[in-house]
This record gives C-alpha cells, sequence and structure tokens, in this order.
C-alpha cells in the first residue's frame, strides 16, 4: 500500500478526539468507538488519534482460507470446501464496497451428468424460483450465495456440491482488486 | 446461532488462551490477537483500520461480543492444511510470552500495520509518528517490538 494513498483524518489528542466523535451520528460502531475513548486508561489521554478507513489488510495473500490462496486449482474435500463457502461468504457482501472478498459465482463443472444426480426435492423446497434450472445444471451465483438465509444456502450447497468432484469458483480475493477464476477439485 | 466466523474466532482464540471482552485491555488484546493472526497468513476476513490507537476492526468487536462470553462452547478449532498449521505454530511462537500482554501487542501490531501504511517511507518516519499516536510507549521498546518483526520476517 503505497503511503501516497494513505487518507489519515486527524483527530488529535484523545480528549477531543471524544468530543469531535460526540458530535456524530449515533452508529453502532461509533458508540463502540467512544467507549473504548471513555474507558482508555489515563496514559492513553496525551495519544494523538487519527482514523486510517482503508483495510490494511487488502492486497494480503492468506495461507488460510485454502479458497483465497494465490492459486488456480485448489483440492480439498467437500466438508472443507463448504466450510471454507461459509466463511468467505460471510466476510462480505458483493454490494459492499469496503468488502475485501466476495464470491460472484460457481459452477460443478464434473460430473457432466450431475442434473440426474441431484435431490430434486431439496432443490424444490430450498431454491428460489428463479434460480431454480441455473441450480439443477450446477450454477449458484448472488440469489444462492448471498440473498438467502445461510441455513438454506448451505442446505442447498451441500446438496449441490455433495455429487461434485470438480468446481470453477470466480471470485475476489484480497491479493487482487479483480474477479478471479480457480478450480477446486474435490478429494 | 452464532456464524462460521464467529465459531471459527472463538475456536481459534481458544488455542492462543483466555480471552474476555470485560476491560478495556481485555478488548485491547482480542483485537491486537487476531490483527497479527492475519498478520501471518491465517485471514478470517476482519477489515483493520487505524482507530484512534492501533489496529482496530469494527466487525471483530461486534463477534467478540458475541461469542467470547460463551467461547467454553467451542472447540479448539484446528486446521484441515498442514502448511496452515505451521503458521499458526509460528504466530504462537511470535507471540510467545507476551501473549497475555496487550501493550506488547498493541505496540507490535501498531508496528507492523504503519509499516503496510508507511512502508516504502522507512523505519525512522514510522517511529515517529508511532511516538505521536502513542506516547506511552519507549523508543527502546518500538526497537524490540521493529526487531521481534524482523526476526519473523513481517517487516
Amino acid at each position: 500500500m503505497p503511503a501516497t494513498a494513505v487518507k489519515e483524518a486527524k483527530l488529535g489528542p484523545a480528549s477531543k478526539a471524544l468530543k469531535k466523535l460526540s458530535d456524530k451520528v449515533n452508529t453502532d460502531d461509533s458508540m463502540t468507538v467512544r467507549r473504548e475513548l471513555e474507558e482508555a486508561p489515563a496514559r492513553y489521554r496525551k495519544a494523538i488519534t487519527s482514523i486510517y478507513r482503508d483495510d490494511v489488510f487488502r492486497g494480503i495473500s492468506p495461507q488460510f482460507p485454502t479458497l483465497l490462496q494465490e492459486a488456480s486449482e485448489h483440492l480439498m474435500g467437500v466438508a472443507e470446501f463448504l466450510g471454507e463457502l461459509d466463511l468467505v461468504l460471510n466476510m462480505g457482501e458483493i454490494g459492499d464496497p469496503e468488502s475485501n472478498v466476495y464470491i460472484y459465482a460457481l459452477q460443478v463443472v464434473e460430473p457432466t451428468d450431475l442434473k440426474e444426480r441431484l435431490d430434486r426435492e431439496t432443490l424444490e423446497i430450498y431454491c428460489p424460483p428463479k434460480s431454480l434450472i441455473e441450480l439443477q445444471n450446477g450454477y449458484a451465483r448472488h440469489e444462492i450465495l448471498y440473498d438467502m438465509l445461510d441455513l438454506h444456502r448451505n442446505i442447498l450447497l451441500g446438496s449441490l456440491l455433495k455429487h461434485a468432484k470438480k468446481v470453477r469458483v470466480w471470485l475476489k480475493p484480497p491479493w487482487s482488486s479483480h474477479k478471479i477464476e480457480s478450480t477446486v477439485v474435490l478429494a | 446461532m452464532p456464524t462460521t466466523r464467529q465459531a471459527l474466532l472463538a475456536g481459534v482464540l481458544r488455542r492462543v488462551g483466555r480471552f474476555s471482552i470485560n476491560k478495556f485491555q481485555d478488548r485491547l488484546r482480542v483485537q491486537k490477537s487476531v490483527y497479527l493472526l492475519q498478520a501471518f497468513g491465517i485471514y478470517l476476513g476482519y477489515n483493520f483500520n487505524w482507530y484512534l490507537y492501533g489496529p482496530y476492526s469494527p466487525a471483530l468487536a461486534r463477534d467478540a461480543f458475541e461469542v467470547l462470553p460463551i467461547t467454553d462452547r467451542f472447540e479448539p478449532q484446528p486446521f484441515f492444511e498442514a502448511a496452515t498449521e505451521e503458521r499458526f505454530a509460528s504466530f504462537l511462537k511470535f507471540l510467545g510470552d507476551r501473549k497475555d500482554d496487550p501493550q506488547w501487542m498493541e505496540l507490535v501490531g501498531s508496528l507492523h500495520m504503519l509499516n503496510r501504511l508507511y512502508g516504502e517511507k522507512g523505519r525512522e518516519t514510522i517511529f515517529k509518528k508511532m511516538a505521536k499516536k502513542q506516547p506511552y510507549l519507549t523508543e527502546a521498546q518500538r526497537i524490540a517490538g521493529w526487531q521481534r518483526l524482523r526476526d519473523f520476517e513481517l517487516v
């Protein structure tokens, strides 16, 4: 992250910062920060406070989760993959500009006869009607990944992926500002 | 019901030690532990900004309030990949006997973050910024903290 891109909002000594923050809207986050200011030990009062809003982890190449590693292919078990999907889907939201990570879509590419293997009843109960045909063809995108209750989404993804051998995933990892395609080979 | 990320947070922190959110220093320790964990490449997806005194994640603060009071309900969380376990072991080694020392964690977390932000300007610039932002830390502490980060290739 180059220093020229750093946007620092200087709030001055902690005592002044408290007053400045008191004038702001009472969001949950600003109240949490105010509480930290109020409860900080006395030695913190002389600290020159400031705020940088950019996420410092934008641009990192993590070791965990596997799905976010800088590689074009990942090998993992179905349970691990489902767990990582749930975790990564919890990390951000595609419509939130502050999100560092999100998943655009995934598609089962093997086996090719997936449609015949799927449990139609589960799909019909939980899948929104407009996404049913796509899901039967092994494709899940925003409506499935982000717009459903987590529990229902996980039931659908579990039903889809228990038959999968190879899955293509399109996501935005922290190490890139672009959409990346990777393949997950399921053991 | 906790989310997968909240459960992971509780499970991972159980492997580090006992955590609380009751006092300022307890919450500081939670924030800096997770910041440093992510600096070691074990990414729980928490965005960290510089908030007043150092690295801080509002989303982590919310999740910590949800799960840390009930952390005993979660099993310690292992990682599937051996390479991730190695990173975690390295993180624990980095903390060493300072894992319960929130001020030391604040020191190394802040140095790491300022290096990410201003690294190209050099160590002296970072130390000067630190001296203003955290006057309660000494130059000797900054030098020792920087050396610790260098030993683990974090700066």
